[in-house]
């Protein structure tokens, strides 16, 4: 066994409750192991025990047996055991020591007192294993996300562990960086016989490629670990895919769309057989865009604007026109300019040419704090609005500072699943709590617009669903949402339309139904499985049967 | 493009001049040369958008230091305004704010901000010319550990920075307004918590990749090595002391060099059987020579200076201003920080490092 836990117990510094509870855990050597949970139940802290980052870090107090790689974690400490695990962070940004790709390679290597003719081999090996040759001599800084991700997971590499440990390496990259991170982990564990375990959320990009989960279900509750399609039969969190087939009955369960297609042959005849119910499945293209457009006044207008940074353009020429109750979704590959766009339709930063208008208002001639009582942005980190002592202080604070009544925060906190965090510090949240603590510190003063940067970052199912929820009901109440986003499955629940950005240009834009059917990267896993642009989501295809949606 | 080393000595060098003398014709001269290396070889680097960040840093403190003096020092002959007076009594000592303005204590705030602003900017030219990694590798190997705590830290300053303003854009959007200090906790307090989480995730990942690997040997007694500590702490700061007033000057430099060799001599035991290898090896060019002779003669011409004919180097505009001393051979030394520019422009000896 290359993973040995049994009975481990964590309890962090000053806390009654575990963060870990009598935890067993069994990982055969060359296996691909897949941690997953929901937001809290302690996901990053058992990757962390695996090297002695837990405790030796943290502190607190490590009950169990631990055996990983032959060492004893707790005895070894993390650099004793950093030749057995190599270990990749969720943010790629802050693991870095050096300035060039090459010297982050030498590093790990460096501190083990390699020779240089040893550390130069390695160095070469690892940039033709994971294909990054051509990035040896960047600063890290040049990169892209998953470039970063690929050096990063290179680092880890290059004193030849046993085993690769990463902590949602992909969950800060875009469906394409995304899939080729994951490529280079399968291909590390089939050609290479690593042990690979990882965590992540987004199960419908990892689930196919894992030959083990490992379910946490928090809350002091035994883990449950097993063969993949075992545990996602039982388990809440699942892929869309999987819903759909636990849903219908499909047995062996698929865990990828080749393995779904013999289904999606009978699947589409019963669909097409099927009397479709008066409560339409999903509008026609066309007749969604006219409703959209025709019904609700116009919100927001860009005309042809242009920002340059660094002597590059970022936006070249962006036009859009969005309306009330209008849910819209810009998708794009990292760095095609979502961010950017969001930052100059909130007025944050100034255009070299064009203009935004909210409300008939000229964004940029209008100061930030009537913007802010109209406009709510929730940037990507959210710890950059987190600070107050307590979650409900944060929203209260919000309320002050718009110089509005302090609202009442229960309902607000409930309708995200975070009631009974009301008086935690929001910076001992989880990543997922911490997102939907950013959230709500925006909406409880009841913005007009709502803009999001990457909204399910660290987002568990529940939570997401949680969220679509929130933003149809605010959408219904007529907020306009644009959201710049990856989480392709949260665009098909609850986008209106999509507008596509590549290289600071729109490259498309219409009804979520008929881009994602036009996309083979940016289309959710039912309509890649149909490709029929009346079914996106489970519960799409659900109706179209006839069938009652919901609990799956 | 040239050797850490030769950075290394550079940056010390050009520091000098703005730590040792607040004379603001050598300040401003100081400023310059840095100045123009950083527009001659610095504009290019990626950092490069740092540097602009760090010189606003330095000009917000500088009017800050400018301010202050304005407002609290009414020392000087030369009256040149009267503000609004505000008596204020604070732990039981009056405290006037504002009253006269003179000259003397505007050309002294000055003078300090140039000082300020210069070592800001001068750090900052270092950061974007220098490769910190580099320069980490060549530390002594007893040094190493303490240099890449040292390394991390001068790079987190930059990028700080950058999220400071990414927070502060966040909390505007808000509704929130900076407007007196009592509107900054929204600011500090994630700035504080954001580099904290980053502080612990860049740790992490060293000690997940090996980074202080245990030592070889048994260390001496920890009780035995926080006596060490603490008294070489002791001396040092005896020393710092001693050193400000001059008839003790001599013994106060004696007194932190025996302070420094302690705390070094800590540090070589406690590291001394770590074991750790460099995987580049650079080479050592004429550039590289010319700009850490150029450096060394500067720095042996200030500290000369410094101990042989201190009163060149004060500049003091009170009760009456007066034109500040000027020496040919102290803006000689601030003039060889331009060797980098030189080097850079010998074809013989211009490299790619």
């Amino acid at each position: 066994m290359m993973v040995d836990l049994s009975g481990v117990t964590y309890f962090y510094p000053n806390q009654p409750t575990p963060a870990l509870r009598d935890v067993d855990l069994r990982v055969p050597t060359g296996s691909f192991v897949l941690l997953v949970g929901p937001s809290g139940a302690g996901k990053s802290t058992l990757l962390r025990c695996f090297n002695g980052l837990v405790p030796h870090f943290y502190g607190g107090a490590l009950r169990g047996r631990l055996r990983v790689g032959g060492r004893d974690p707790v005895a070894a400490g993390p650099r004793g055991m950093s030749d057995v695990v190599g270990f990749v962070f969720q943010d790629p940004e802050s693991q870095f020591v050096t300035q060039l790709v090459e010297d982050e390679l030498a590093f790990a290597m460096e501190n083990h007192n390699y020779d240089q003719r040893r550390m130069r081999r390695r160095i070469e090996e690892v940039l033709d294993q994971l294909a990054i040759a051509s990035l040896r001599d960047r600063r890290v800084e040049t990169l892209s996300g998953g470039q970063r991700q690929l050096v990063a997971i290179a680092s880890a590499l290059t004193l030849q562990p046993s085993i690769l440990v990463l902590d949602e390496p992909t969950s800060q990259l875009d469906p394409q960086a995304a899939d080729d991170v994951l490529t280079v982990l399968q291909r590390l564990n089939q050609d290479l016989g690593l042990t690979i375990i990882l965590s992540e959320h987004r199960l419908e990009r990892v689930a196919q490629y894992a030959d083990q989960i490992c379910y946490l279900p928090g809350g002091g509750q035994p883990p449950l670990s097993g063969e993949p399609r075992a545990i996602l039969e039982g388990i809440e969190l699942a892929p869309p895919l999987v819903q759909l087939g636990r849903r219908l009955g499909w047995r062996p369960l698929p865990l990828t769309i080749k393995e779904s297609q013999p289904f999606a042959l009978q699947l589409k005849v019963r669909l097409e057989q099927a009397p479709i119910p008066s409560q339409s499945i999903r509008a026609t293209p066309k007749s969604r865009a006219t409703v959209t457009r025709s019904g609700k006044s116009t919100m927001l207008v860009v005309r042809d604007l242009w920002y340059r940074y660094n002597n590059h353009d970022v936006l070249k020429g962006v036009d859009l026109e969005a309306r009330s109750g209008e849910v819209v979704a810009l998708m794009g590959r990292n760095g095609a300019g979502k961010s950017t766009l969001l930052k100059n339709i909130v007025g944050l930063l100034k255009p070299q040419r064009g203009s935004v208008h909210f409300q008939g208002m000229d964004v940029h001639k209008t100061d930030l704090a009537t913007l802010a009582r109209r406009i709510g942005f929730v940037p990507q980190n959210p710890g950059r609005l987190l600070f107050n002592d307590t979650l409900a202080q944060e929203l209260l604070f919000t309320c002050r500072a718009q110089g509005l009544p302090p609202n009442d925060v229960e309902p607000l906190l409930a309708s995200l699943g975070m009631s009974q965090l009301a008086a935690a510090y929001p910076r001992d949240l989880s990543v997922g709590e911490r997102q939907r603590a950013a959230l709500a510190s925006i909406l409880i003063a009841k913005p007009q617009m709502l803009l999001l940067d990457e909204p399910t970052r660290g987002l568990d199912y529940a939570s997401k669903e949680r969220l679509r929820g929130l933003l149809q009901d605010l959408s219904r109440n007529g907020t306009t949402i644009i959201m710049a986003t990856h989480d392709v499955e949260l665009v098909a629940q609850c986008a209106s339309r999509v507008i596509l950005l590549g290289d600071g240009q729109i490259v498309d834009d219409g009804p979520t139904s008929a881009i994602m059917t036009g996309s083979a990267v940016f289309a959710s896993q039912v309509n890649k499985l149909l490709r029929d642009e009346r079914y996106l989501t489970v519960d799409d295809v659900l109706t179209g049967l006839g069938e009652s949606p919901g609990g799956r | 493009m040239f050797r850490a080393e030769a950075w290394g000595a550079w940056v010390l060098a050009s520091l000098l001049p703005l730590l040792l003398t607040k004379n603001p014709i050598y300040l401003l001269l100081a400023i310059f040369v840095v100045g123009i290396v950083y527009m001659r070889l610095g504009r290019s680097s990626p950092t490069g958008r740092q540097w602009s960040l760090l010189l606003r840093l330095g000009l917000a403190l500088g009017l800050f230091s400018v301010a202050f003096n304005v407002l609290f020092v009414r020392v000087g002959a030369t009256q040149i305004a009267r503000l609004p007076a505000l008596r204020v009594t604070l732990g039981g000592a009056l405290i006037q704010i504002g009253g006269v303005v003179t000259l003397e204590s505007l050309i002294y705030g000055l003078s300090q901000a140039l000082s300020l602003a210069g070592i800001l900017v001068t750090l900052a030219t270092f950061n974007a010319l220098a490769d910190h990694y580099e320069l980490l590798r060549s530390t002594p190997r007893f040094l190493y550990q303490s240099a890449i705590v040292v390394s991390i830290a001068v790079t987190f300053v930059p990028q700080m920075m950058a999220v400071q303003g990414e927070i502060r854009e966040a909390q505007a959007l808000r509704g929130h307004r900076f407007r007196t200090l009592r509107d900054l906790p929204p600011l500090f307090v994630a700035l504080l918590a954001e580099g904290l989480e980053r502080s612990i995730t860049l740790a992490e990942s060293m000690s997940a990749r090996g980074f202080g690997s245990q030592a070889e040997r048994p260390l001496p007694p920890r009780s035995v090595l926080q006596i060490i500590i603490a008294l070489a702490l002791f001396v040092v700061m005896g020393g710092a002391a001693a050193l400000a007033y001059p008839p003790t000057s001599t013994a106060g430099a004696l007194l932190l060099a025996a302070g420094g060799g302690m705390l070094a001599a800590v540090l070589w035991s406690i590291n001394q059987g770590v074991r750790r290898s460099r995987y580049r090896r650079g080479v050592w060019r004429r550039a590289d020579s010319l700009i850490a002779g150029a450096s060394l003669l500067s720095l042996v011409i200030w500290l000369g200076v410094w101990f042989y004919d201190r009163s060149a180097l004060i500049f003091y505009p009170y009760p009456q201003l007066t034109w500040p001393p000027v020496q040919p051979l102290i803006g000689l030394a601030i003039l060889l920080s331009l060797a980098p520019v030189c080097a850079h422009h010998d074809p013989r000896t211009s490299h790619d490092g």
